[in-house]
């Protein structure tokens, strides 16, 4: 399954700062469908409207630590939904220590990115992803 | 060295790293840091400022220790604007919402990445850091009576700011 610049994709962190990083080193991969979202609640709610208008979202990258529904709360409510369960997940994070990824790695993320991270880093990452 | 500017020495260390390895690959920006000094008074120098909160426990030479700590990076406007604008890869001229968070985002980055370093040193750190976002001319951060703030001017090419690490055993 090669990448598709053109597939919907949902940005998801608490920081305005970040999500305007990756949606900008998105854009520069030539990404145009970029849905944003502040926390695992709305990406949940963007995941369900793109769903019912036949409109799915393709791929998500989601900051891990963040108020209301965390990250990992959202990749496993994902998981354990028939529609979402296989739409390719990438986990972005402040915090690259082994017990962390192993966590994200156990609960079904196809990568991850942890943060400070450059646009070849990120390029990378999805690349991978999609070369699965 | 008596053992608290020990401990203030080893905790400092990855978080100056962190802090060197963000600029250097979320702003493409090298930082030169100065000479650290404690700091006086309350009175912060730049017009935007950023302050995380690191609390946790310390495990040295199997005794366990709380500590309780800020980390701040104040900015004059300009440079704030000039990092944020590096950071966004878009220019900015005028202080908004959409570059408000841009140093809490750093103080996020740095002290999430320092996170497992300060971990092998015996520093423990939860998960969630609450961040703080102070703007306005002349204005402070009261640290509580009993830490210490070391203080330190960075040198870049998009100007200078100042970064504390505050630090306290509280038993």
């Amino acid at each position: 399954m090669a990448f598709d610049p053109n597939q919907k994709i949902l940005v998801v962190d608490d920081m305005a700062t970040m999500r305007k990083i990756i949606t900008k080193m998105l854009k520069k991969k030539g990404c145009t469908n970029i849905v944003e979202a502040e926390d695992g609640e709305q990406a949940w709610k963007a995941l369900d409207a793109a769903d019912a208008m036949n409109d799915p979202i393709k791929f998500v990258m989601s900051d891990w630590n963040m108020p209301n529904v965390s990250g990992l709360s959202l990749l496993k409510k994902m998981k354990a939904d028939d529609r979402f369960k296989s739409t390719p997940f990438l986990m972005v994070t402040a915090e690259g220590d082994k017990d962390s990824v192993l966590t994200a790695v156990k609960a079904g993320i196809n990568n991850f990115v942890v943060k400070p991270f450059s646009i070849e880093t990120l390029n990378s990452k999805i690349d991978k992803i999609f070369a699965a | 060295m008596n053992e608290f500017n020990k401990e203030f020495t080893q905790f400092s260390k990855p978080i100056f790293e962190s802090l060197k390895k963000t600029f250097d690959i979320m702003v493409s920006t090298s930082i030169m840091p100065n000479s650290p000094k404690i700091k006086e008074g309350i009175d912060t120098t730049g017009d935007i400022t950023s302050v995380i909160s690191v609390d946790g426990e310390v495990n040295i030479d199997g005794t366990k220790k709380s500590f309780r700590g800020h980390i701040s990076v104040s900015f004059d406007e300009i440079v704030f604007l000039k990092v944020a604008s590096k950071m966004l890869m878009t220019e900015y001229t005028e202080y908004c919402s959409d570059v408000a968070d841009a140093g809490s985002e750093i103080m996020n980055i740095v002290i999430g990445n320092a996170k497992q370093d300060l971990a092998d040193q015996g520093y423990k750190i939860g998960m969630s850091s609450p961040l703080t976002l102070i703007s306005g001319e002349k204005h402070n951060i009261k640290y509580d009576k009993e830490t210490t703030t070391i203080e330190t001017k960075i040198d870049s090419d998009l100007g200078d700011f100042v970064f504390e690490i505050c630090y306290q055993n509280v038993g």
